[in-house]
C-alpha cells in the first residue's frame, strides 16, 4: 500500500474512531444547558432574593433589616430608579448553609436569575456587610458604563448600606442613552473555540509522536546493538 | 411541654411556625432573645430559618419535623444566632440549659447550632431524655472530631444525630455516609469561580481537541507499531538472508530450489568480491586468507556436486555450501574493511561469518543459548530470532533421512559433516572439514 494511501485510511480511520466516541461518550450538554447548570439550581434564599428584586430592585429581608432599614432601602430605590440603572441589591447576613458555597457564587445565580427574567443583563449589589458586598453582572457580561471609575466599577462597599450605596448609585455616570454599561465578558472566549480544540488537539497528537519516535528510536536501536 | 411540643412538630405546622411566630429568632439580624427562641419552640419544635436551611428549608423543616415527631420525649431542633450573654466555652450547651428553664424544666432532648458562620453545636438531654451521652454510646463516630460533620451540613449533622437517638442501635454504616451525599442534608458543591461561563466557542472546543486528537492517535500508533515491525520483525517470520544484514522473508530458503538460487546468487557475488579483495588487499593475516579461499573454494566445489534442480535431499549441503559462500564473503570483506565489526574488541576486523546453529538459513548467529541435542545440551551459536524465541518454539532445520527412511528429522541427529560441524559451530575451520568429507565421499563414490 502506498504511503499516501496509508496515511488516508489512517486519518479516516481516526476520524471514524472520533466521531464514534462523540456520539457515544456522554457530552457535557447544550451551551445552555451548562449554563443552567452552573448558575442555576439556587436555593431559597437565592431565589426569594430574586423575587425581591424582581419586585422593587431593592431586596431586605429579615436578617439585613438592620443593615438597611426601610427608609434607606427606599434612598436607595430611589437613586436606582432615578438613574434608570439595571442594578439590583440584596443586603442580607452572611452564611455558610444557606445553599451556595461562596457569596460570589450567590451574587452569580442572582444576577443570572435576574438576566433571565428581565431578558437583560442585570448587575447585582450583595451586601453582607462592610467590605463584604459583592457586584456582580449576568454571566457573558461586564459591568462597564460608560465613563465609570474603576472605584465605580469596582467599589468596595464600606460604612454604612444606605449611605454607601445611595451615594455609589447616585455617582455612576450616565452615558450616553443609548450606551449599555455592559461589556461582553472576556471569560468563555480563552479557551474555547475550533481554532483552540484544534491546536489542543493537535498538541496532544504532537507529543503522542514525540513518544512514538523515542519508542521506536530506543527499540531499535537496541535491536541493533 | 411534651405535648406542645411533639403536638407542634407537624411538617405544615413548624414551617409556618417558624415562619411567623419564629421569624424573629429564625431570621433576624439582631440575635433572638432566649425568650423569643422558646416562644418559638412553643410552636414548632424546629426552628430553623433559610441562612441554616441549606437552600430547600422547607424541606430540612420537613424532615427535621418528622423525626422529631418520632420521638418518645419532647425534642427541640434550634438553629440560630447566639443569642447574647450565653457561655462563652460552651454556649450551644448553656441555650439548651436555659431553654430546659424556660420550658418549666421539662424533660427533653435540645439539638442546637448557634451562627450561620459556624459549627458550634451540641445535643443535651435533659431528666430521662437522651443527651450527648447515648448518642456517642450508640454511635461513636458521632463525636466531633474525626471528619464525623464532613460533607454535611449543621442541619444534616443534627438530622442525623437525631436519627441516632431514635433507635438504641444507632444508625448503618450507609445510613450514616448518605448524610454527605443526598439532599437536603449534603454540603453544596464546591464552586470553582475560575471556571468561565459557558459559551458557543466551548461546545466545539471539546469535539474539535477529541477529533483531532484521537485521529492524530489513530496514526501515530499505528505508523508506529507499523515501524517497529518492520525494525523488528517477529523471529518467526523474518530471517538475514546475508552477511549485509539484508533481510528477507524465509519464504526466499523454503525448500531446496530456493537455496539452490540464492547459493548461486551468494556464489557470484562472493566469487568477484574474493576477486577484488585478491587484486586490492594489503596483507591481510594468512589465517583469514585461507579461510577466504578454502570456504569459496570448497563451496563451489560442493554446489558443483549439487543438481541445478535439486531435491529436498541435497537441502543440508546446499545450505553448507551457502554457509561457506559466506564465510569467503565476509573474510573477502575484511580485507577491504568492509562487514560488521564487533565494536570495541575489534574496532578495523570483521569478525568471521557464524551462521544460526539451529537452522543456518536464518541467516547470521548473534548470540548463544543452550539448546538440548539428543541426550545432552548445547551451547550453540543462534541467531537473533532463536536467542529470543521460546524453548518450546525452537526448531533445528529438518532435513530428510537416508535413502529407507525419508522422514524429516533435525540435521543434528544425522551423522553428517554437517552435524558433526554444526555447520561451523563445533569446529574452527568448517571448510577443511567440508572439503574432507567431500573426499570421503568421492572414494566411495557418493
Amino acid at each position: 500500500m502506498r504511503t499516501a494511501t496509508r496515511l488516508a485510511a489512517e486519518v479516516v480511520a481516526g476520524a471514524g474512531l472520533a466521531t464514534a466516541l462523540l456520539l457515544v461518550l456522554p457530552g457535557p450538554g447544550s451551551v445552555a444547558e451548562q449554563r443552567v447548570e452552573r448558575y442555576g439550581g439556587a436555593g431559597d434564599r437565592v431565589t426569594e432574593a430574586v423575587a425581591g428584586m424582581l419586585e422593587d430592585r431593592v431586596h431586605v429581608p429579615a436578617d439585613g433589616r438592620a443593615m438597611l432599614p426601610p427608609a434607606a432601602e427606599a434612598r436607595v430605590f430611589a437613586a436606582i430608579v432615578e438613574r434608570d440603572l439595571p442594578v439590583y441589591v440584596t443586603v442580607w447576613e452572611p452564611s455558610w448553609f444557606a445553599g451556595y458555597e461562596h457569596p460570589i457564587q450567590a451574587a452569580e445565580q442572582m444576577a443570572w436569575a435576574l438576566g433571565e427574567e428581565t431578558g437583560e443583563p442585570a448587575l447585582v449589589v450583595l451586601w453582607q456587610g462592610p467590605d463584604d458586598g459583592y457586584l456582580e453582572a449576568t454571566p457573558g457580561h461586564r459591568w462597564a458604563p460608560e465613563g465609570a471609575s474603576y472605584e465605580q466599577e469596582r467599589p468596595q462597599f464600606l460604612g454604612e448600606a444606605g449611605t454607601r450605596l445611595t451615594e455609589w448609585v447616585t455617582g455612576l455616570p450616565t452615558g450616553s442613552p443609548d450606551a449599555s454599561p455592559f461589556a461582553a465578558s472576556e471569560a468563555g472566549s480563552t479557551v474555547g473555540g475550533v481554532t483552540s480544540g484544534v491546536l489542543a488537539g493537535l498538541t496532544v497528537t504532537a507529543v503522542l509522536a514525540a513518544i512514538a519516535l523515542a519508542v521506536t528510536t530506543v527499540r531499535g536501536r537496541s535491536r541493533r546493538t | 411541654m411534651s405535648g406542645s411540643g411533639t403536638g407542634a412538630a407537624a411538617p405544615g405546622a413548624g414551617a409556618v411556625g417558624a415562619g411567623a411566630a419564629g421569624a424573629g429568632a429564625a431570621g433576624a439580624a439582631s440575635p433572638p432573645t432566649v425568650d423569643e427562641i422558646a416562644a418559638a419552640l412553643a410552636e414548632d419544635p424546629v426552628l430553623v430559618g433559610p441562612r441554616f436551611g441549606n437552600g430547600d428549608t422547607a424541606a430540612v423543616r420537613q424532615e427535621l419535623g418528622e423525626l422529631v415527631a418520632a420521638a418518645d420525649l419532647p425534642t427541640y431542633v434550634v438553629m440560630v444566632d447566639p443569642p447574647a450573654d450565653l457561655s462563652g466555652s460552651d454556649p450551644a450547651a448553656d441555650l439548651a440549659s436555659r431553654l430546659f428553664e424556660a420550658s418549666g424544666d421539662a424533660d427533653a432532648t435540645y439539638l442546637v447550632h448557634l451562627g450561620a458562620e459556624s459549627y458550634t453545636h451540641e445535643v443535651v438531654g435533659f431528666g430521662e431524655a437522651p443527651g450527648r451521652d447515648e448518642l456517642f454510646a450508640r454511635q461513636p463516630g458521632a463525636a466531633f472530631e474525626g471528619g464525623a460533620t464532613a460533607g454535611v451540613t449543621p442541619a444534616g449533622v443534627l438530622a442525623r444525630d437525631l436519627e441516632v437517638l431514635l433507635d438504641d442501635a444507632g444508625v448503618d454504616d450507609d445510613a450514616w455516609d448518605a448524610y454527605a451525599s443526598t439532599a437536603p442534608w449534603a454540603e453544596t458543591d464546591v464552586w470553582e469561580p475560575a471556571v468561565p461561563p459557558p459559551d458557543a466557542s466551548d461546545a466545539v472546543f471539546g469535539p474539535a481537541l477529541l477529533l483531532v486528537a484521537v485521529t492524530g492517535g489513530v496514526v501515530v500508533v499505528t505508523e508506529a507499531v507499523r515501524r517497529l515491525r518492520v525494525a523488528a520483525p517477529p523471529a518467526s517470520t523474518w530471517l538475514p538472508s546475508s552477511t549485509s544484514g539484508r533481510r528477507d522473508r524465509p519464504d526466499d530458503l523454503h525448500d531446496a530450489a530456493s537455496v539452490r538460487r540464492r547459493l548461486d546468487l551468494e556464489l557470484t557475488a562472493a566469487s568477484e568480491a574474493v576477486a577484488a579483495a585478491a587484486g586490492t588487499e594489503g596483507s591481510p593475516a594468512p589465517e583469514r586468507r585461507e579461510r577466504r579461499d578454502g570456504s569459496l573454494d570448497t563451496a563451489r566445489r560442493l554446489a558443483d556436486r549439487l543438481p541445478a534442480d535439486p531435491e529436498a535431499e541435497h537441502l543440508a549441503d546446499l545450505v553448507g555450501a551457502l554457509v561457506l559462500t559466506r564465510t569467503a564473503l565476509r573474510e573477502a570483506q575484511s580485507t577491504t574493511g568492509r562487514g560488521p565489526r564487533r565494536r570495541r574488541r575489534e574496532p578495523s576486523a570483521p569478525t568471521p561469518y557464524a551462521c544460526c546453529t539451529l537452522d543456518p538459513r536464518h541467516g547470521e548467529a548473534t548470540g548463544t543459548r543452550e539448546v538440548p541435542v539428543g541426550d545432552r545440551t548445547l551451547d550453540l551459536p543462534v541467531c537473533e530470532a532463536c536467542e529470543r524465541r521460546p524453548a518450546s518454539r525452537l526448531a533445528v532445520m529438518q532435513v530428510p533421512g537416508d535413502r529407507w527412511r525419508r522422514r524429516q528429522q533435525p540435521y543434528l541427529e544425522q551423522d553428517t559433516v554437517w552435524s558433526r560441524t554444526g555447520y561451523g559451530a563445533f569446529v574452527d575451520e568448517l571448510w577443511t572439514h567440508v572439503a574432507d568429507d567431500l573426499r570421503s565421499r568421492r572414494e566411495v563414490g557418493r
